[in-house]
């Protein structure tokens, strides 16, 4: 895989955060780079003001289940210096709580109301934390994959019918 | 003496003005609106839930089926990001035929925004119908392609599903002839009605400031006058051969965004007559494994939807279908400003607001 023509690579980007955060990034690659749960408001409010970096802008965030943990992911950018930003946080599956970024960018609101919603993951000092596609009182989180699957429910097509045992690949 | 106090009031789900099954719950305080609280859901289909159980292939019609108005444009930026992740690069044959369709996708698109905006602003059905004739002939295009008119399910990972058939670039062309006089009729017809300025002039304005801050998108964001366009940001599907400009408004307000639509419909035009030039022979498809399976690997890749940034999230873990995929969809995003924009203004203007900013329900929800 090639890196997106405004991302800026995973090891540009730690070479910057490391000069005012020392031994803050946990862990990069090409693309991004991981920055502790503790750290993520101060290091985002720092990209947002500081001038050499300015993600001016909150492209995307958006969370994935990763069975033990939760991810966080965050694609931040600048439309002067057209630059993108991607960074990623780690949650603990069993008290999945991380910091808003509603104070800084409002396009936070809806998209951290969603993750709310299909994952669960509570977003601290979020002004108005509700349910958003789904309706109040909705058992579970959909996007988790422990979530009940279609299957379990509702008998039906195996998964892959392909994927079955004795069957050729098409 | 009059006492004064709030009430609510509830437009929609099913209401013209909304666009959709999209509802709005306002408290007023007589004309005014005080608080705003709009409740989306109704069209939830929980897609990024259901692709995590398909193909990548199979995930393909779940993308027209987010924004049906622009489903050529949401195949793209899908096939796109798949192709990225799993390393397939498509015939330069079909990279030209996808910017043609995702062109003519944004004309039809941008011509059902200004018509239903318009008609919000009062001016009902005529215009909007006059801009259905074009988009008509478009979706016949898309229809003589592939079969269907909205749900179109072209492009494929690797390439485009058909062939155009052979009277497909006569009518194109004839249809590019007459598009740019169009919309010199359109302007015509409203830039300088009064009735219509005195609707959309300085209704809903978005600072640039708020605008990069509420992470706006496409029209929405350039009408504020930030020319950001993602075809040339940040340019795929070989965009940055293609001369064409980026329309900018001045103010921010329903009428520049309404002209920023417009305009953009010119630039298409521009882009579809340097692409037909170019358009080499060749195959329009590579032959990709049914069941592609990427190393395992994660992927945000943009591409300028009619309606803003249009990103696809994509984590692989080497099996059959993506292990999460998350679509970033522009109009869901566009709403953000919409409770600061409607404090404070009428009923009337708000409608005109939520028009300009142009949603597309089954995107909010998806």
């Amino acid at each position: 895989m090639t890196l997106n023509t405004l991302q800026l690579p995973g090891q540009e980007l730690k070479n910057i955060i490391d000069k005012q955060f020392p031994d803050t990034i946990i862990n990069f690659s090409l693309d991004w780079v991981e920055i502790p749960i503790d750290k993520y408001l101060e290091v985002i409010t720092w990209m947002k003001e500081n001038s050499d970096i300015d993600a001016a802008q909150l492209s995307n965030i958006t969370g994935v289940d990763m069975i033990d943990t939760f991810e966080i992911h965050v694609h931040l950018q600048s439309l002067d210096l057209k630059k993108m930003y991607s960074i990623k946080v780690i949650l603990d599956r069993e008290n999945p709580v991380i910091g808003s970024l509603c104070s800084l960018y409002i396009g936070a609101n809806l998209q951290e109301r969603e993750i709310f919603d299909l994952l669960g993951i509570i977003f601290d000092g979020h002004p108005d934390l509700r349910r958003i596609f789904l309706w109040e009182g909705f058992a579970g989180h959909p996007l988790r994959k422990d979530f009940l699957q279609m299957e379990d429910a509702n008998p039906g097509l195996p998964r892959f019918p392909f994927e079955e045992e004795g069957k050729q690949e098409r | 003496m009059t006492v004064q106090e709030q009430y609510e009031l509830n437009i929609g789900p099913q209401h013209p003005s909304t666009h959709g099954v999209f509802r709005i719950k306002v408290a007023m305080n007589g004309e005014t609106i005080e608080d705003l609280d709009m409740i989306v859901g109704y069209l939830h289909r929980s897609m990024e839930k259901l692709s995590e159980e398909r193909t990548f292939t199979q995930n393909i019609p779940f993308t027209d089926r987010a924004d049906y108005l622009a489903a050529m444009s949401n195949n793209l930026g899908y096939c796109l990001a798949i192709e990225k992740i799993a390393n397939v690069i498509p015939p330069q044959r079909a990279t030209v035929l996808r910017v043609i369709f995702a062109e003519l996708q944004r004309i039809a698109s941008h011509a059902m925004a200004n018509g239903t905006l318009v008609s919000d602003a009062g001016a009902w059905q005529t215009p909007l119908m006059y801009m259905f004739r074009e988009r008509e002939k478009i979706l016949d295009l898309f229809e003589m392609t592939c079969g269907a008119r909205l749900t179109t399910n072209y492009m494929r990972i690797g390439g485009v599903a058909f062939e155009p058939p052979a009277e497909f670039y006569s009518q194109l062309n004839s249809l590019l002839g007459e598009l740019p006089d169009r919309v010199d009729e359109y302007m015509e017809m409203l830039s300088e009605n009064e009735i219509f300025i005195a609707r959309t002039k300085n209704v809903g304005i978005i600072t640039p400031e708020d605008a990069i801050n509420a992470s706006l998108s496409g029209p929405a964001l350039r009408g504020s006058g930030v020319p950001w366009d993602l075809r040339k940001a940040e340019p795929y599907c070989g965009y940055e051969d293609y001369d064409f400009e980026i329309p900018v408004g001045n103010i921010g307000d329903s009428y520049d965004r309404f002209m920023v639509r417009l305009f953009e419909v010119k630039e298409s035009v521009k882009i579809i007559k340097q692409a037909l030039k170019i358009l080499p022979k060749g195959m329009h498809k590579t032959q990709i494994p049914l069941a592609l399976r990427p190393d395992p690997d994660q992927v945000y890749f943009r591409t300028e939807g009619p309606r803003g940034e249009l990103g696809y999230f994509v984590i692989a873990d080497g099996g059959p279908a993506p292990y999460r995929m998350h679509i970033r969809a522009p109009s869901f995003i566009n709403l953000s400003l919409l409770k600061k924009l409607a404090i404070g203004s009428s009923l009337p203007d708000a409608v005109v607001t939520l028009g300009s900013i142009d949603i597309v329900v089954g995107e909010i929800d998806r």
